[in-house]
């Protein structure tokens, strides 16, 4: 009787041993075995995405057909014939668009009221004057600005299911949001395929698709390392800092993020504004208008699109929205929370 | 005192025999995840991977794309030596030498991006900017 106990319990013993080398030998097998990593140039930035599941090599592939094809059929206002491009050449009259690129627009629009202008996709003319990140820029002229500023005012552009109407001297830039834009067509085509999970970064606007991921948020005074992480759980993350882009002239730096109300790069004791929040499109615009609006402000356009938020300000500290508290983590010795 | 034996010899063997199957099952996979590979790419196509982690004494690519771009390896790193484009940025990204370290040339449509084990526990897997 004691001998077949103790067989019983050595072939428990085996088989438990069994079951944990190969469950653990799948595990790292099937882990490593489909996923794809692929980093390359769209949409004047750098994608790079990592997939993994069954159908992660397809997904991959569509992807970047899909990127390629919403800068130059919407989103891009130097591709001819994109719907920005030709609702800026055909400025005061009703132009045909795609479903997608209405919604985005009236979604933008939806953000510019609710941010009080703070966002607003009609800055195009100014933000071309700027130039900012061309490479090729010089401090432009008052005259000019206050001249440009006249036109702008998201409140002129009327926007329907298929069509989109700017006013005569206006131009509508989607530069602010297109990376977001990009994140949400990317989650949308993730869904279609059998993946398990995926972190993509649009220029630095992520999505994480699936599993939880740990997101560094760029250091403004060094971007090429993070000063803090947070965990992202299936939504989009995107920030807007003075160090992306930006030129030097008569002893001062010139940002890219533009006041609609100034017409100069906006003022503020923020050196980035980082938000998360479920689409894409509303990170880009959202960390845009925070910016822009500086904390305060911020926190009840935030609460509206039930998002969070990290602000780091120029003083170091840095302040977390409430939602976000146990995720967030700071890396960095020279920076703060509140 | 007589001994209490669980396993017979035969279970050992058994045992033996998975653990055995398991090392050799594991053991290459955890080797390839300390490594590190740089992969170069021209306007989305792959040019060359490079396995840094063994990668010793000096080597340069001359990237065929417009702009030109030249890529350095040596001891295990990987940096653009020179690039014909205006600002330089790929250049100024000096060395690459860690997980998930890039150095891109938007004119040129080149990326150099360094991929391999994290650098700890602790580091993102992306880093919003």
């Amino acid at each position: 009787m004691k001998k077949a106990k103790k067989k019983v319990v050595s072939i428990v013993a085996v088989v438990l041993c069994a079951a944990v080398v190969i469950g653990l030998v799948s595990y790292d097998y099937i882990k490593s075995s489909n996923e794809v990593n692929k980093t390359y140039i769209a949409m004047g930035t750098v994608i790079s995405s990592s997939i993994s599941g069954k159908d992660a090599e397809k997904a991959t592939a569509e992807i970047e057909e899909a990127i390629n094809g919403l800068e130059t059929a919407c989103l891009s206002w130097r591709a001819e014939e994109s719907d920005v491009w030709r609702i800026n050449l055909n400025a005061g009259k009703d132009v045909s668009v795609s479903r997608e690129t209405a919604a985005w627009i009236g979604r933008a629009l939806d953000i510019s009221a609710d941010s009080d202008g703070a966002f607003d996709i009609t800055v195009g003319k100014l933000t071309q004057l700027w130039n900012i990140g061309s490479g090729k820029e010089k401090l432009p002229d008052k005259e000019t600005i206050k001249v440009l500023l006249e036109d702008v005012g998201y409140k002129k552009v009327m926007v329907s299911n298929t069509s989109v109407k700017i006013d005569s001297f206006q131009a509508i830039d989607l530069g602010a949001i297109g990376k977001g834009i990009a994140c949400d067509v990317i989650r949308d085509i993730l869904k279609e395929y059998d993946v398990k999970d995926a972190v993509i970064s649009v220029g630095g606007s992520v999505l994480i698709f699936g599993n939880k991921a740990s997101v560094g948020i760029a250091n403004p005074d060094n971007s090429s390392q993070y000063m803090a992480t947070v965990e992202v759980d299936n939504q989009s993350i995107s920030t807007s800092g003075d160090y992306e882009r930006f030129f030097e002239a008569e002893g001062k730096k010139y940002h890219h993020i533009l006041d609609p109300e100034s017409g100069y790069p906006a003022v503020t004791d923020l050196r980035s504004v980082t938000v998360i929040c479920d689409s894409g499109l509303d990170c880009d615009a959202l960390s845009t208008a925070c910016f822009i609006l500086g904390y305060r402000e911020s926190l009840e356009l935030l609460e509206k699109y039930e998002a969070q938020a990290v602000f780091v300000f120029d003083n170091h500290t840095v302040s977390v929205t409430d939602g976000l508290k146990n995720d967030f983590k700071l890396t960095s010795n020279d920076y703060t929370v509140e | 005192m007589k001994k209490i034996k669980l396993f017979s010899r035969y279970d050992l063997l058994v045992l033996i025999a998975i653990s055995a199957l398991a090392i050799i099952l594991l053991v290459p996979n955890l080797f390839a995840s300390k490594s590190l590979t740089a992969t170069i790419t021209v306007d989305g196509e792959v040019i060359e991977r490079v396995d840094l982690s063994s990668a010793t004494g000096f080597r340069e690519i001359k990237l065929e794309s417009d702009p030109a771009v030249k890529v350095r390896i040596e001891n295990g790193r990987i940096c653009v030596v020179e690039a014909e484009c205006e600002d330089k940025l790929c250049v100024n990204c000096g060395w690459l030498e860690s997980d998930g370290a890039m150095a891109v040339c938007l004119p040129a449509k080149v990326v150099v991006s360094v991929d391999g084990s994290k650098a700890s526990d602790e580091a993102p897997d992306v880093i919003t900017y």
